[in-house]
């Protein structure tokens, strides 16, 4: 009996350890497949939610992660836009919204930089996007419709004052050449 | 005005014509060295750049435009002697009516080669003309210039038609070739009423239009500055601030102007103490408004003490510039305004000195809008700095030389007063011009 | 009749507008007007192709005052060393600490310089970058007494030797400077249409120059990639004298340097 009990008790040791190491082994550089799923936002404005679940390899949630999210933009280069951040809760799962810049399609990514025994992951996505924030417009300088008209006025006045000085030589001129004929005068 | 003193009046006007004496060609003499040495200045300049003068990158406008301001504002005695006067029937204008118009278009013509000197590249002034930016000051600034240049000369001219008769006929045979211009000028003007008519229609015409062309003129040169987003300059009250500087300072050129030549030219009879004291009585009350429209301007900045405006402010009442502007201020405002306006001995005397105290003064003024305006702190850290170069003074020296030069080439050929001018005030309908007995058997 | 300068990429419609003005109301004289409105700007389209709106924002939590970026600049176009297009302020507040601010030019949407050129020497290209035409500015300085910012440097003395002597400078790329003309930043136009970072930001050191675009709203200080306005409203950028209504396209974010330690 006692012997029974001992190999049992071996053998259950055995197989705790061995699955406890096991455990072990299979904690080492867990696997984790990151979800993303874009729709649309709940109101219109806000452009589209970005919804990310992170999961391992046997479909078990990880929760308390940080996932980032970034748009591949070509500023100089392929560069990677940061958007922001949101941390997943009991399910793995985080989302957020999104407004893009400009309609069109999107290159994304969502990157999670992995927890404790969890690897970091990655994963790249690209919706189109037919919403978009209001593209960027200068403003419009005041005044512009009256400042616009003003010089043709203020070139009339200056072509008027030229006029009238022509006016006032040639017009003499003129006169005193004519006026020579008339030979009364004043004694 | 019986006929010996209107013979006598015309003999006056007309005694410079010709007249080359050793005291002419000293003056030429001197007034060309000087103005040669001005522009052999600006030859210096232009081979090297604008790094010869004291302009550097925080005060970039200095001599030259203060210069420009001041000439053509000197210019203004013109429009005020002629048109005003002439407009509000002041009968005592009539013998100054020529000294002043020259004087406008002479120091009319010296202001405006100012803003030229000040181009880093003159070789490409005629871009202004070729691609003329409707929205900028300086365009505004060759458009009001140039019309008002060509009024003036205008100006100057039409009443000049019966002078120029005057002097044809009083040369006689003497000089041929001076005969035939005055012949082709007076435009065979004979008095006819006819020709009467259309003269005062032309010079009531010119007279009506160079007040606003004087008041736009000097509005565009203050707009330059006043159009900036700089604190000290950017102030509505520029532009008659700007007016009534140059027709101030005009006034004082003019009493200059008529001091001097009166003396060359024996024009005492005609020329007396009654028009330096009704002279005097306009410059005290032009220096008064000039006065009042200051403390409107400092007072406005004063109070308020706006980062903008508080540093220069400052500087210019208590600080880096007080001693210029409390040399302005008292010497060149308020001292000349006692001077000129109290009455007493020495009238000539004391109108001139008033008048070379305010147009002191007034260069000291423009000196005080540009450059601490320039110098100033923008980004509000650090001031600039400035001093002038031998070029720069050359420069002024030699085109403030160039204003009684010009005077003096002028009335060489030119009668010095004006003979219709003076008929008119005097309800005189001349007779057709004959030969002036004096000056006939004249040297 | 001197020729329109060189201009590579899309000429400014407005000028001719302006000139086709010029032509028809008065034979070779200029009208004299008033205050016009800027040389206008055409619309910006939304992201199509890389039709951008150059904007700069300027961390001054991180700016240690060093000046390399002027020096860059310099070097980058031949400059005198008296001439700093990106000008580094020590700036002294009341409480007698200081920070530092440099300062290129703003490129105002509204520029005092651009309204004021008697020529059109200055202009604005199509990506919102104000730059000047050597070959047709007469040197009236008109531009620097206007500009608020003292942003502009006129060339009164000869440019150093040139490097590139068989380079003729366009606005551009306007090296060698031309004596007797003035000239200022123009956000490195000459590198951005390369694909290249302006010269100040590659050489800041502490990267507090970002250099970004309106019209895909991003920007980037060669390193950090983020979206501008969101960047601008998280740190309270704000534009220096912006009540003077020039509309300067460069955005500080306030500080005294408090990142250097990081």
């Amino acid at each position: 009996m006692l012997r029974l009990l001992g190999s049992a008790l071996a053998l259950g040791t055995l197989i705790a350890l061995t699955a406890g190491l096991g455990n072990v082994a299979l904690a080492d550089h867990v696997r984790v497949t990151a979800n993303v799923t874009v729709a649309p936002a709940e109101k219109a404005e806000q452009g589209y939610t970005l919804s990310v679940r992170l999961r391992t390899a046997d479909g078990k949630p990880v929760n308390e992660t940080t996932v980032r999210f970034y748009q591949v933009v070509d500023l100089f280069g392929e560069r990677e836009m940061y958007i922001t951040s949101v941390l997943t809760d009991g399910q793995g799962s985080a989302s957020t919204t999104y407004l893009p810049a400009a309609t069109g399609r999107l290159d994304l990514v969502a990157r999670s930089s992995g927890r404790d025994h969890f690897l970091d992951t990655e994963e790249r996505f690209t919706f189109e996007a037919s919403v978009a924030a209001a593209p960027y417009r200068l403003a419009p300088v005041p005044l512009a419709p009256f400042t616009d008209r003003l010089p043709y006025g203020v070139g009339a006045v200056v072509l008027s004052v030229w006029a009238l000085i022509a006016f006032a030589l040639v017009g003499t001129a003129l006169g005193i050449r004519r006026g020579r004929r008339d030979q009364r005068h004043i004694a | 005005m019986d006929a010996p003193t209107r013979a006598l009046y015309v003999e006056r006007a007309l005694w410079p014509i010709g007249r080359g004496d050793l005291r002419f060609w000293l003056a030429i003499g001197l007034l060309s060295a000087l103005v040669a040495f001005g522009i052999y200045a600006y030859v210096y300049q232009l081979q090297r750049g604008l790094w010869v003068t004291g302009l550097n990158q925080r005060v970039s406008w200095g001599f030259y435009i203060i210069n420009c301001v001041f000439f053509i504002g000197i210019s203004y005695g013109g429009a005020m002697t002629s048109a005003i006067l002439r407009l509000t029937n002041a009968r005592w204008r009539a013998p100054l009516t020529r000294l002043a118009e020259a004087t406008a278009v002479a120091a009319l013509l010296v202001g405006a080669v100012f803003p030229i000197i000040d181009l880093g590249r003159p070789d490409r002034f005629l871009n202004v003309l070729l691609y003329a930016q409707v929205g900028s000051p300086i365009v505004w600034d060759v458009v009001a210039i140039s019309t008002y240049l060509v009024a003036s000369l205008v100006f100057l001219y039409l009443p000049m038609i019966p002078d120029l008769a005057i002097a044809r006929d009083a040369l006689g045979a003497r000089a041929k070739l001076l005969g035939k211009v005055y012949s082709a000028l007076s435009l065979g003007w004979t008095g006819t009423p006819s020709q009467e008519r259309a003269l005062q229609r032309g010079i009531g015409i010119m007279a009506i239009l160079i007040i606003p062309l004087a008041v736009s003129v000097h509005s565009v040169l203050a707009w330059l500055f006043a159009v900036t987003t700089r604190g000290p300059w950017h102030s509505t009250i520029f532009a008659p601030l700007f007016v009534l500087a140059a027709v101030l300072s005009g006034v004082a050129a003019v009493i200059l102007v008529i001091a001097a030549l009166r003396r060359v030219y024996g024009l005492q009879p005609f020329i007396t103490a009654r028009h330096f004291r009704y002279l005097s009585y306009l410059l005290v009350a032009l220096g008064m408004a000039y006065l009042y429209f200051m403390i409107s301007e400092y007072l406005t900045e004063g109070y308020v003490l706006e980062q903008s405006t508080a540093p220069v402010l400052e500087s210019i009442f208590l600080g880096q510039y007080a001693p210029a502007f409390w040399t302005f201020a008292v010497g060149g405002l308020v001292l000349p305004l006692f001077l000129a306006g109290l009455p007493g001995r020495f009238p000539i005397a004391r109108a001139c000195l008033a008048a070379i105290l305010v147009i002191a003064g007034m260069w000291l003024k423009r000196f005080l809008i540009v450059v601490p305006g320039m110098a100033g702190p923008i980004m509000p850290w650090e001031w600039g700095r400035y001093s002038p170069t031998w070029v720069e003074i050359a420069i002024t020296v030699g085109a403030a030389a160039a204003i009684p030069l010009m005077l003096i080439v002028f009335f060489r050929f030119f009668p010095v007063m004006s003979v219709h001018e003076m008929d008119e005030v005097e309800g005189v309908h001349a007779a057709p011009p004959r030969m002036a007995p004096a000056f006939a058997g004249g040297d | 009749m001197a020729d329109l300068p060189d201009r590579t990429g899309p000429s400014d419609p407005t000028r001719r507008r302006l000139l086709g003005l010029f032509a028809t109301s008065s034979a070779g004289i200029a009208l004299a007007g008033t205050g016009l409105a800027p040389i206008a700007f055409p619309e910006a389209a939304a992201a199509q192709g890389k039709q951008r709106q150059w904007v700069m924002v300027i961390d001054l939590r991180k700016c240690d005052g060093c000046g390399d970026c002027t020096t860059a600049c310099q070097t980058e176009h031949e400059l005198p060393k008296n001439f700093e297009w990106i000008k580094v302020f020590e700036v002294k507040d009341e409480r007698g600490g200081s920070y530092f601010m440099p300062r290129p030019c703003f490129q105002c949407e509204n520029a005092p310089c651009l309204r004021v050129c008697p020529v059109a020497a200055t202009f604005r290209d199509d990506e919102g970058v104000v730059l000047v035409d050597q070959e047709r500015c007469i040197g009236c300085r008109m531009c620097m007494a206007a500009c608020p910012y003292g942003a502009r440097y006129f060339n009164y003395v000869e440019p150093p030797e040139p490097k590139h002597p068989f380079h003729k400078p366009t606005p551009q790329f306007p090296v060698p400077q031309q004596q007797g003309t003035v000239g200022k930043c123009m956000f490195c136009v000459h590198r951005t249409d390369d694909g290249k970072l302006p010269a100040c930001l590659e050489a800041c050191g502490m990267e507090a120059i970002y250099i970004g675009d309106l019209v895909e709203d991003i920007a980037t200080n060669g390193n950090e990639t983020v979206r501008l306005s969101r960047f601008l409203k998280d740190n309270d950028a704000y534009r220096y004298k912006e009540d003077l209504g020039t509309g300067p396209r460069v955005y500080y974010i306030a500080g005294h340097g408090q990142h250097l330690d990081n």
